[in-house]
């Protein structure tokens, strides 16, 4: 990734002849982004109106880390998205403007472009559409839309950038194509077990690998649903958090009596970074979450067949948990390309 | 010898010129839909009190909806003269009503249809690729960003919900009808033989609707005020398929 003064520099060197630029023009002043994608992972598919460009994905960071987007300018993406944390928050429910507070755990951010749908319901089909609803929660941003974009759109560096990447004035296509961009080149995959599964058999620890034979086995079967390189088959389930919800999740947006109490299966990738846990943050660790599943859940009607009481020792517990810790990524919480 | 050079550029040009002219579409006219919102015989304006069939106060303060697939019904088939528009009170001087004109071909006529909402197609857009002034851009607020596609309806306001209390209504009575999703997508349909007209060629041409607010409670469903007050859809699916149900049926021919 290009450094994002250079850009500046560039953007405000060549503010005059972009204007008269004929969009082909435009083009060439910017180069496709390098994704690099971690072994074994599939290949990212990306819309053809926001192929990845450098500029494209700088410009997302800036707006990603922008508090004008909020309506009182306090909040931006990365207020409840910390990247030591894989761009999760560190509390149940994150805090929008003028303290609101929201309704539900705030997701950590990494592997987006495999996701079919965001949000804990999955009502957002698309990472561009997913980038309006932050923005206008009135329990988050509290933006309309078009005045978040009209303030953004002062900004002569955002003009010239947005002229750049996108061929066109700074609008809300813009604004989500390029947060998007950015949002697509966070990618996390060089966890200790990724290291492991690439040959490195030194990766892993005896616990750990104990961890994931148990996280594969039959008996606990924690790959029924947390499956394929993301740690996850994006289903929605029923876990067995309480019998009665106050959250209906993903009925939410169905209407549907079957999709009641229902949530999207998350990716345990970078896990022990992202507590507390669940929709709704409410349980502060990594062994509060494997106690509820040992427990086997409450009894809600849509749980699924699979939470029951999985019995496990104390040392079971501790492989399992070393085995989470391993799908920690440092290089990814670390990398400068994704900081502010 | 000096006029003929002249002339004979002249007479290229005139050609030339002539020949650029798009030719006027034969067989067309201007055609002008006109929805009246109204509650019973009072015309309807926003952010006004009003008294609704059965006694109860009402005071609408946004109303706003799609219309698409606008059809011109005749004795030999449809024509549609209008893909998609949203109509806004807030948009229109009050008193006027919520209108689009097109260009429409001129025949006999014995009806219109249209259906409020989008359809799956226009339902599945991203806002974000319209610019302002296209009836599905941001700017509208009709976009669910919670939730994929568009409000359909959106009717919001203030009542009581108690028959014959004194005025004015409670400001802490908020009423809130969003429909939209693509199974309430609903079509209305208006006139028969007897409601038949001729739009002439050439001439413009008005076709008046009445939107009675009083039908959109008390059609073919009958929403009671207890049923509750706020639908966003799927927080009350129940409650948004009557009042869809309703809202298809609550438009009629305006009187002569």
């Amino acid at each position: 990734m290009i450094n994002g003064k250079l850009i500046i520099g560039l953007g405000l060197l060549l503010a005059l002849s972009v204007s008269s630029c004929k969009p082909d023009e435009v083009d060439a002043l910017d180069r496709p982004y390098r994704l690099s994608l971690p072994a074994g992972f599939p290949s990212m598919n990306i819309p053809a109106d926001n192929e990845l460009t450098e500029v494209r994905v700088e410009l997302g960071k800036m707006l990603f880390f922008d508090k004008a987007l909020s309506r009182d300018s306090t909040v931006s993406c990365g207020s409840c998205h910390f990247q030591l944390n894989a761009f999760s928050d560190v509390v149940a429910i994150s805090t929008g403007i003028e303290g609101r507070k929201g309704l539900r755990n705030s997701p950590p951010l990494f592997n987006l472009g495999y996701h079919p749908y965001f949000f804990f319901d999955g009502g957002v089909p698309t990472l561009e559409l997913q980038v309006l609803a932050p923005v206008q929660d009135v329990n988050e941003m509290d933006h309309e839309f078009p005045e978040a974009v009209a303030r953004l759109a002062q900004n002569q560096v955002y003009q010239e950038m947005a002229q750049i990447a996108y061929g066109r004035s700074f609008d809300a296509f813009v604004l989500t194509r390029a947060i998007s961009a950015f949002e697509r080149t966070l990618v996390s995959g060089n966890s200790a077990y990724d290291k492991y599964n690439n040959g490195s058999s030194n990766a892993l620890n005896e616990s750990a690998k104990r961890g994931m034979a148990l996280f594969n086995s039959e008996r606990l079967s924690c790959n029924g649903c947390h499956s394929g390189f993301n740690f996850t088959d994006y289903s929605f389930k029923n876990n067995g958090l309480y019998v009665q919800y106050p959250d209906s999740g993903r009925m939410r947006v169905t209407a549907l009596p079957q999709d009641r109490d229902k949530f999207k299966v998350p990716s345990l990738r970078n896990v022990a970074l992202t507590a507390p846990y669940m929709h709704d943050g409410s349980f502060a660790t990594l062994p509060d979450v494997i106690e509820h599943y040992n427990s086997g859940g409450a009894a809600n009607p849509q749980k699924d067949e699979r939470i029951q009481p999985l019995l496990l020792s104390n040392q079971e517990k501790s492989d399992l948990l070393e085995f989470l810790y391993s799908l920690t990524d440092n290089e990814f919480i670390t990398n400068p390309n994704y900081a502010p | 010898m000096i006029y003929l050079r002249l002339l004979i550029p002249a007479l290229i040009l005139v050609v030339m010129v002539s020949s650029c002219e798009k030719d006027p579409e034969l067989g067309t006219s201007t055609f002008t839909l006109a929805v009246h919102p109204v509650i019973g015989t009072e015309g309807l304006i926003l952010n006004q009190e009003y008294i609704d069939q059965e006694g109860y106060r009402i005071k609408p303060v946004t109303l706003r909806f799609y219309i698409a697939h606008v059809m011109l019904t005749s004795a030999t088939g449809e024509v549609e003269i209008k893909d998609l528009d949203l109509l806004d009170m807030e948009n229109v001087a009050a008193g006027e009503p919520l209108t689009f004109t097109v260009e429409a071909p001129a025949g006999d006529y014995t009806g219109i249809s249209f259906w409020v909402g989008l359809d799956s197609t226009q339902n599945a857009s991203d806002p974000a690729t319209f610019n302002n002034d296209h009836p599905l851009s941001l700017a509208t607020g009709t976009f669910w960003t919670w939730n994929t596609g568009y409000r359909f309806v959106m009717f919001e306001g203030y009542f009581d919900t108690i028959q014959n209390t004194p005025g004015p209504v409670s400001s802490t009575r908020f009423f809130n009808y969003h429909t939209g999703t693509n199974p309430l997508y609903a079509k209305a349909e208006l006139g028969n033989a007897s409601t038949a007209f001729t739009i002439a060629e050439g001439a413009d041409y008005t076709y008046n609707l009445d939107l009675d607010v009083n039908k959109m409670f008390y059609g073919p469903q009958n929403i009671a005020r207890s049923q509750g007050a706020v639908t966003h859809t799927t927080s009350n699916y129940e409650l948004a398929d009557k009042f869809t149900q309703n809202f298809v049926r609550a438009f009629t021919l305006s009187a002569p």
